[in-house]
């Protein structure tokens, strides 16, 4: 399906009175949920067990960084 | 056989930018929210399918669950036995104006799910429940119940709640009754029209007994229903739902009971 499909499609399923913005949120989402899936189609993964270990590095990076 | 989990580089990029957010005023704020997020995925990797079908996505590989405030959307590989998560995405994080009681407002549009989806256990011979308890303890099936319903809203009515005799974690519980029931950690409602108000952008889970699913089946658009193998005595019997539903997808298989799943097709 292409992008152009898929905007219309996901336009076609909301209510009536979808707003605009509400409308541009749900493009966002479906955007995102497009680059998730490019990327298990091209292995672009991480294992789980990775993944908890670097948020402890993430937290660590982050931590006062708004009171530096 | 669990399902192996990965996660996207789209959906890494979203829970560094969640946990680094929240981190730069309280790490372990931060710590916990990404425990619980990991927690639900675990849940996910035991039943893939226990999420709903994105509705953005319209895919039946597409699933999320939530973990509010936010939603893990991710694809289901059966070949590969894995669980892709493809997005992490927390809607407030695109409209930084938008508070809690506008969202309840705007209520709509923001996707509240009705109709609503009913969630059961029975017996071969239709039995629910005895002298107000579950007649089997099946704990594959509780884990299932919580994988399905947690972060989310689930609805029953009175003598179902005292059965159980406390509000569940991690989901609102709302009993449906017309007397004036009271419960801390507890919301009575008289009529289902009442909900919009609380339910935001979570799914609302009928959860028995009997009348209530009687009274709100033809409202649901979907039925989990944990058939049991074997037949019990019993004084609750799951009210007749074959003519309005047609089996859509046989969730599990086990030697003590399935997990089916329905669709209305009036909805």
């Amino acid at each position: 399906m292409s992008d152009r499909e898929l905007v219309i499609n996901a336009v076609k399923d909301m209510p009536e009175n979808t707003s605009m913005k509400d409308i541009l949120i749900s493009l966002k989402l479906l955007t995102s949920i497009n680059q998730g899936l490019d990327d298990t189609r091209c292995g672009a993964v991480t294992a789980h067990e990775d993944v908890v270990k670097l948020l402890e590095t993430w937290i660590t990076k982050s931590s006062g960084r708004t009171a530096a | 056989m669990d399902y192996k989990i990965v996660w996207t580089n789209r959906s890494l990029t979203d829970l560094e930018e969640i946990a680094g957010f929240i981190a730069e005023v309280n790490p372990d704020a931060a710590r916990k929210v990404g425990r619980n997020i990991f927690k639900r995925v675990t849940l996910i990797s035991q039943f893939p399918r226990a999420g709903r079908i994105c509705s953005e996505a319209s895919r039946e590989d597409v699933r999320e669950i939530p973990s509010p405030p936010y939603r893990i959307i991710y694809q289901v590989l059966d070949d590969s036995k894995t669980i892709s998560i493809l997005t992490v995405w927390h809607g407030a994080q695109t409209e930084p104006h938008f508070d809690s009681s506008e969202l309840k407002e705007r209520g709509p549009a923001y996707g509240i799910k009705k109709p609503f989806v009913a969630i059961a256990a029975m017996s071969l011979n239709r039995v629910i429940g005895n002298g107000n308890q579950i007649p089997w303890h099946l704990p594959e099936d509780f884990k299932w119940f919580k994988a399905v319903t947690s972060g989310n809203v689930i609805v029953m009515g009175r003598k179902t709640f005292e059965s159980i005799g406390k509000p569940l974690p991690n989901r609102e519980t709302i009993v449906l009754s017309r007397s004036a029931f009271s419960f801390p950690g507890v919301t009575t409602i008289r009529s289902l029209d009442e909900l919009s108000p609380l339910v935001a952008d979570r799914q609302v889970f009928i959860c028995g007994g009997a009348q209530i699913y009687g009274q709100t089946l033809p409202l649901c658009s979907e039925l989990f229903l944990t058939l049991v193998k074997r037949e019990v005595s019993g004084d609750a019997l799951f009210p007749k739902f074959e003519d309005q539903f047609e089996l859509i997808e046989e969730i599990r298989d086990t030697p003590e009971f399935k997990i089916l799943r329905y669709r209305n097709r009036g909805l």
